[in-house]
């Protein structure tokens, strides 16, 4: 019983990371209407940033995380100014085939730059250890992401509810047209919500990256759980988002600590499930 | 006096917005039956419902004796109803001819044949080889669709609403950006085809065109029925001219 | 499309298979290995443009289904050495699968289908990978015989050269693409195609879309399957990369490459791709950067792909060249 309730926990903190890209894949296809296959992309490299900044030339964690917010809101910008601007007037299928386009470039831009090896960042000082629960000790860095990703669903939650920008963003998110009209500078959102999720899923990886490898093709493995955590919970909306990345990262520790060898598998499962049974996500309309 | 389409108590809302409160309302097959009312009024919505696109609230819908109500569209179709749509809604990468092959084909219950050439289907090129004529595009059956011009685009809609034979066809504003002479060869197919099997439901702003055309209107305000009757009894209705304020009713 | 009113005129048509015929006479084992190569993508393309092309779907997980034929066709060829069983027996598993995984995926948007065949892709992956009872895990099958072309007490042809291989693969893409090509020339094929412009429109023609959809996902997995099944005799090895969504992203490619709205595109382009593969891969190892430059520049600039460019100059110029000459 014990066993469960720890590993409950440790899908907890598994299924922050996805929170986070989720959240970013969610606002972007909520707001422009694209579903960005290059968004586990950005999550590694906001890992890889991270990484680089405090693992390999040692700047502050803090900073490094905000370093790499940046850089990659950048690319971010890079991505829909130039190229995705250019594509709204085509059908699904283009947008698609363009941000998975973007995949094959990171994946190989990334071992162009950092090597094709995987590398173990390490883990700030003031993280290391760990503290007692239910009996067995829990690395204090998984705390604070589960704290981390609860903060940001509040920070989230502050903003669309809060603030100026977020109500925008809801508004065009129902009605582009009606927004367009009341003189929203809809190209200007646009790229602004691009970048802000695009930093969402660099947070994600940043954060990840003390407790993972970095290495190519993490960012497809990444998406892939994005997909079913937006299946799971429903495509467009952050409730679903939340709650759906909670069932994915519960349910793959407790794949991984009661049939090892099917964890992957499990996931897919449940998504097989509630495809049956609620065609549009627990959460979607 | 066969009834066609009978309705009862159908209700529609939008969250706190109701677009259709409690219609009841019976086609029958001899009329030619104009809907008019404001914008806002539900009469696009009340297409929706009869014809499957919306999922109703609450209420009936009864097509030749049997309940609808929770049938998909494609079997409303396949049991004899069609509709034209307000918005362009033609196949804009095939050509005119494949435009109405397609429901053709479809009606004659060919289209799961995947082993033959389409153009071994004789009886079906033949049938829109006679609809192509009827509405005047046999010139441009090559074309392809996205690229005809407006006027001709509505033909085309007309084209394949009628392609299936429907017995009970809904026009949802089908003389809309139509110039002067487009819009008299609509009416005339219209005619024409009235006087066959279909009978028409056409939701119209024109007023000339709803008065020259129908046999019986029924006006809308609200999500309601406000009036039902011959063209000659709503000229005279009160609730109608106050709804209209001011707009001259011809 | 083909024949004199056509956009490709029929005899470069015959001219291609005759020659085609001819290759392992004139051509080492090498040219004969790549253009098998060739011809297996090209039917996997094919298949999976039913599905974008003709249909508006675009599916990134048609790599699970060529695994399917893959790994269906080497386990019955280890129980049966027998070329034909093997390959039907792959065809068909692939068939089963995408009937079954299909009716998930096809009642749902473009966007979620297209999410939903990545997962389901991956998922299949990932059973090939960790299934070692079944699958071999990360090792694969291996030792998967070449096995003769025979039906018992009538035939048997030999399979162990390469060109007789060469010649059962040539003759069995072939059909399959002739047989496709039927398929969407006719009723069902121009159905697909209203479905792909305008859902709502043909709900109104009495079509139920998701029926459809269904059996072209399961067309284009049949296609797949076939593709997959080819793949064992021919490299006496299976292992799960054949699953992984960057296989996926081959067809996708191909199709792109020569275009996705006519019939040839997917065969043009399955040619194309092993072109710049061959001359890339000569100058750098980072293969995909390019492949993704390649894409991004396609979907920007030309939706049409390479046949469109085709169509519009090079057919005419060969027509006018021709009744120039007046010589037949």
């Amino acid at each position: 019983m014990e066993n469960l309730a720890f590993q409950g926990l440790v899908g907890l903190s598994l299924a922050m990371y996805l929170w986070l890209i989720a959240a970013g894949l969610t606002i972007v296809f909520g707001v422009l209407g694209i579903l960005n296959f290059a968004h586990g992309s950005l999550f590694m490299l906001g890992g890889y940033f991270a990484f680089t900044f405090y693992g390999l030339l040692g700047i502050n964690f803090w900073l490094s995380i905000l370093l790499s917010l940046v850089g990659v809101a950048f690319i971010g910008l890079l991505m829909e100014r130039f190229f995705l601007r250019h594509i709204y007037h085509l059908d699904v299928p283009y947008q698609l085939l363009l941000t998975f386009g973007f995949i094959l470039i990171f994946d190989d831009a990334v071992k162009m730059t950092w090597g094709g090896v995987f590398m173990i960042p390490p883990m700030p000082d003031f993280f290391t250890g760990a503290v007692l629960l239910f009996g067995r000790p829990f690395p204090i860095y998984n705390l604070f992401i589960i704290g981390a990703g609860i903060g940001v669903a509040i920070g989230l939650w502050l903003i669309l509810e809060r603030t100026w920008w977020g109500r925008i963003m809801r508004a065009s998110a129902s009605d582009r047209e009606m927004a367009g009209a009341i003189g929203v500078n809809i190209p200007m959102l646009f790229t602004t919500v691009f970048m802000f999720g695009a930093a969402l899923a660099a947070l994600g990886g940043a954060l990840s990256t003390p407790v993972r490898v970095v290495a190519p093709g993490i960012g497809t493995a990444v998406i892939i759980q994005a997909f079913v955590v937006t299946v799971i919970g429903g495509l467009g909306n952050l409730k679903g988002a939340f709650f759906g990345a909670v069932i994915v990262g519960v349910l793959t520790a407790y794949g991984i600590l009661l049939f090892p060898i099917f964890e992957l598998f499990i996931i897919f499962v449940v998504m097989a499930v509630v495809l049956l049974l609620k065609p549009e996500g627990l959460f979607g309309e | 006096m066969t009834e066609l389409l009978r309705t009862e108590g159908l209700r529609k809302a939008f969250g706190h917005f109701t677009a259709v409160d409690g219609v009841s309302i019976h086609f029958t097959a001899d009329a030619l039956t104009s809907i008019i009312g404001p914008n806002g009024a539900g009469k696009t919505t009340l297409i929706n419902l009869l014809t499957g696109s919306l999922p109703v609230d609450s209420g009936k819908i009864f097509f030749k004796g049997r309940e609808i109500t929770t049938i998909p569209t494609d079997e409303r179709v396949k049991r004899g109803m069609g509709r034209s749509f307000q918005i362009m809604n033609i196949f804009p990468m095939l050509t005119v001819f494949k435009n109405i092959q397609l429901p053709v084909l479809s009606h004659l219950h060919k289209s799961l044949k995947f082993l033959s050439r389409i153009e071994a289907h004789r009886d079906a090129i033949e049938e829109v080889e006679r609809i192509l004529g009827e509405v005047g595009l046999w010139e441009k059956r090559d074309m392809v669709g996205g690229e005809l011009s407006h006027g001709d685009q509505r033909l085309l809609e007309m084209g394949i609403a009628i392609a299936s034979k429907p017995e009970l066809c809904f026009l949802d504003e089908p003389t809309s950006g139509m110039n002067p002479v487009e819009r008299v060869k609509i009416l005339e197919n219209i005619k024409k085809l009235s006087q066959r099997q279909t009978t028409f439901v056409i939701v119209e702003h024109d007023m000339d065109v709803v008065f020259s055309l129908s046999d019986r209107i029924v006006v809308m305000h609200r999500g309601g029925i406000i009036a039902d009757g011959k063209p000659s009894e709503i000229k005279e209705n009160q609730n109608v001219k106050e709804v209209y304020l001011g707009e001259e009713l011809t | 499309m083909i024949g004199r009113n056509g956009k490709i005129p029929i005899l470069l048509l015959v001219a291609l298979i005759v020659f085609l015929f001819l290759l392992p006479y004139v051509a080492g084992k090498y040219v004969m290995y790549m253009t098998m190569h060739i011809l297996v993508l090209s039917v996997f393309a094919l298949g999976f443009n039913v599905l974008l092309g003709y249909t508006g779907l675009l599916s990134f997980g048609q790599a699970g289904f060529y695994a399917c034929g893959a790994y269906g066709c080497a386990k019955m060829l280890l129980v049966i050495p027998s070329l034909l069983p093997g390959v039907i027996c792959g065809v068909l598993f692939a068939g089963i699968i995408a009937l079954i995984l299909g009716f998930l995926c096809i009642r749902h948007t473009r966007i979620y289908f297209a999410m939903l065949t990545l997962c389901f892709g991956m998922m299949i992956y990932s059973l090939a990978w960790k299934w070692r009872t079944m699958t071999g895990g990360d090792d694969g099958l291996v030792g998967i015989p070449r096995a003769p072309l025979e039906i018992p007490g009538i035939f048997s042809i030999n399979m162990s050269s390469l060109g007789n291989y060469y010649y059962f693969v040539l003759i069995v893409c072939l059909l399959a693409i002739m047989l496709l090509y039927r398929i969407v020339n006719s009723p069902f094929g121009l159905t697909l195609q209203g479905i792909r412009d305008s859902e709502s429109r043909i709900a109104f023609a009495g079509i139920s879309v998701k029926n459809y959809r269904l059996i072209a996902f399961t067309i284009a997995g049949l296609y797949a399957g076939l593709a997959g099944a080819l793949l064992p005799p021919l490299e006496n090895t299976v292992t799960p990369p054949v699953a992984h969504w960057t296989h996926s992203a081959e067809p996708v490619l191909a199709t792109l490459l020569g275009g996705i709205h006519t019939f040839a595109g997917p065969i043009a382009g399955a040619f194309l791709f092993y072109v710049i593969k061959d001359i890339i891969v000569r100058f750098t190892e980072y293969w995909l950067i390019c492949l993704g430059a390649i894409v991004v520049a396609l979907v920007m600039g030309l939706p049409g792909g390479v046949v469109s460019i085709f169509e519009k100059r090079l057919v005419p110029w060969i027509r006018l060249r021709f009744a120039q000459g007046g010589r037949r």
